[in-house]
């Protein structure tokens, strides 16, 4: 940790930088669960960092550290340079002004009481900000709601992939740099989930926007993502630039988690023999890899040495002791 | 044909009395699976597919009517004119049923060998030794290593996808003819939906069930069904063989789906193909094409309900303005 505390001027197109982060849960009376386990990543300005793995990898958790909801228990997240674990609340919530957050469940994260203006507005009140109507009326149309038909009523009015339309005109309207999205399309049906991810798409564009969109679906990742972090049991796997990871993957889970997508296309054979075992328990991670009790090309080396993340050339970084060729 | 057919549903209507006012959630829907075969049923939240399964299974709840015209032939049987301790034993060994939520379907506080066992005591008067013998080798098939220790374990002791293997194990114990699953892997990863759907397949062709998937994922029929029927707003809108449902599919509805799915070859950053609006109110449904509202392609016919048929080759299609060329691909996807 201190070590990455001096050396931290960042480069002046890195938005976010994530550095040994650990997040820690008791669970239990002396068991530690330690969800996120040392990561680190950049985030660059105007990028969209895609963050997959399967449910227990970390992936969301490490999405509410750069939040500090909760405060990680180790590293540092720097937002434009300043360090979020060091800031007081008060600190920190001037800085939520400028780093947003958009949940998976859009009913679940909008108060059913209150008119849907009303959560729009609810950041700039806090703020007090200046022509609050017009930016409400703005974040509104920006995401395709009609302002005036649509601001008296109640969320519970509305289908799921509106409710995440309202979502995003909260998180849009005190205009922020960045958003993180934890699973946004998820709970939504595919055609409504194509319209959400095109508005993403959008106003990422037309408002300079930085993403750190987390999800299950690698799919919906290639198309968003600039960037990509596969997380498994608390650790990066693999971190690259989209295409280069999808289409040659280095770490051999990447490769078993596409392989394991299934393609519509009845033409297209599935590859070989599918996934093998499950997802150890986070609880007590094997030793050295801890991807090794799935990987076929684990060895007694993997066993006692863990993988440390390891640049490949063209923003590539891998952490395998027998990356793929 | 109804001799030959494994389960023929004949224009099975089902409707909800609702505060809102009556929903008709099935409407009018026809089909038939044959021993052997896998029939994919897909469709999005609210297009009736979990009623359409529910119906046959008798699962529904009170404020649910099924239309008297409605029919479910099971073997060539009328399900309806079954002697009651007939059909006491068709629901659960004959026709089998998973669920989407492996959790909330097992109960938390009986032992997995109890709950593989029960239904084979039940249905097959097996004694409580072969049926708990039984259900060690059940769990062996389905993939589970060290059964006999699992069977004094309880559900939470288990992953989801373990938990969603034991479903399997429970469902496939008194030997069924029909396996229904309802989104069985809805609520899993990628990597335990391909093992699970690999052990469904695999099941299903040892023994020579039918089985009925249901999902909304084109995926997922693409590579494990032999037929799939496109489910929209109550309403099965296209049916074929899966080959020629993926190379010509007819209905708009179900070209804009497969051009909706992100696709893992995708060009980042490229425009999906995004259906406007949402699935009608079925308490007030279009009165034309129930599609036509969201459809790009409407003509003046669509005013009227289009009829479902055949356009050849065991395919039905009920659309007033079909595709008539094969479905251009995403232009942003590269194989």
């Amino acid at each position: 940790m201190t070590t990455t505390e001096t050396s931290a001027t960042p480069t002046a197109d890195v938005l976010l930088e994530v550095s040994e982060l650990e997040v820690e849960f008791r669970s239990g009376r002396s068991d530690v669960t330690r969800a996120v386990a040392g990561i680190s990543f950049d985030v660059r300005r105007g990028e969209t960092l895609g963050i997959v793995g399967e449910s227990g990898c970390g992936k969301s958790t490490t999405a509410r550290a750069i939040l500090q909801l909760p405060r990680p228990t180790g590293g540092t997240v720097r937002f434009d340079g300043r360090d979020l674990t060091k800031l007081s609340d008060a600190e920190m919530r001037s800085v939520r002004r400028r780093l947003q957050v958009i949940l998976q469940d859009p009913i679940a994260s909008l108060n059913p009481r209150r008119k849907v203006r009303d959560i729009v507005a609810e950041g700039l009140a806090i703020w007090g900000l200046a022509d609050r109507d017009e930016r409400v009326h703005r974040a509104m149309e920006a995401v395709g709601l009609d302002p005036d038909a649509t601001g008296d009523r109640l969320p519970s009015e509305f289908s799921g992939g509106q409710c995440q339309r309202i979502s995003i005109a909260r998180a849009l309207a005190l205009e922020p740099e960045m958003i993180i999205c934890d699973e946004p399309v998820s709970a939504l049906d595919v055609s409504v989930q194509a319209q959400i991810v095109n508005l993403l798409e959008d106003l990422k564009d037309q408002y300079g926007l930085t993403l750190v969109f987390v999800s299950h679906d690698l799919s919906v990742v290639r198309i968003v993502s600039d960037r990509v972090m596969v997380m498994y049991l608390g650790k990066v796997c693999e971190i690259g630039p989209v295409t280069e990871l999808f289409d040659d993957p280095k770490h051999p889970y990447t490769r078993m988690l596409l392989d394991a997508l299934p393609v519509p296309d009845p033409d297209v054979k599935p590859e070989s023999a599918g996934p093998v075992g499950e997802m150890p328990s986070v609880i007590s991670p094997p030793t050295g890899c801890r991807y090794r009790t799935r990987c076929v090309r684990a060895t007694a080396y993997c066993a006692e040495v863990e993988p440390l993340p390891t640049e490949l050339g063209g923003d590539r970084y891998v952490s395998c002791h027998f990356p793929l060729s | 044909m109804s001799g030959n057919a494994l389960l023929e549903v004949r224009d099975l209507t089902t409707r909800f009395d609702t505060p809102k006012g009556s929903v008709c959630a099935v409407n009018g829907v026809s089909f038939a699976l044959e021993r052997g075969a896998a029939l994919g049923i897909v469709g999005e939240s609210g297009s009736g597919k979990s009623v359409l399964v529910r119906t046959i299974m008798n699962l529904l709840p009170e404020n649910a009517s099924v239309s008297t015209e409605s029919r479910v032939f099971y073997d060539g049987c009328d399900v309806a004119t079954m002697a009651p301790e007939e059909k006491q034993h068709l629901w659960g060994p004959r026709i089998s049923m998973i669920f989407q939520d492996p959790m909330t379907a097992l109960n938390p506080v009986r032992k997995i060998g109890a709950q593989i066992a029960d239904p084979q005591r039940y249905h097959l008067h097996r004694t409580k030794r072969q049926a708990w013998d039984n259900a060690a080798d059940l769990l062996a098939q389905v993939g589970i290593s060290d059964p006999r220790r699992r069977l004094d374990q309880y559900p939470h002791e288990l992953s989801g996808g373990m938990r969603q293997r034991v479903m399997i194990a429970i469902a496939i114990g008194c030997e069924p003819d029909l396996l229904i699953a309802d989104e069985p892997t809805t609520a899993l990863d990628v990597t335990v939906q391909r093992q699970i759907l690999d052990l469904l397949t695999e099941i299903q062709r040892d023994r020579d069930m039918g089985l009925l998937l249901i999902t909304h994922d084109l995926g997922v029929v693409a590579q494990h069904t032999d037929h799939v029927a496109v489910m929209y707003a109550g309403s099965f809108v296209e049916s074929a063989p899966t080959g020629t449902l993926f190379r010509n599919m007819g209905h708009r509805y179900t070209s804009a789906l497969l051009r909706s799915t992100p696709h893992a070859g995708a060009v980042p950053h490229t425009r999906l193909h995004s259906i406007a609006g949402r699935p009608p109110d079925l308490v007030n449904p279009p009165s034309g094409c129930r599609f036509a509202p969201r459809c790009e392609h409407t003509v003046r016919d669509c005013r009227v309900p289009p009829a479902y048929l055949s356009v050849g080759d065991a395919h039905r299609l009920a659309c007033h303005n079909p595709n008539t060329t094969q479905v251009p691909r995403d232009e942003g996807i590269v194989r």
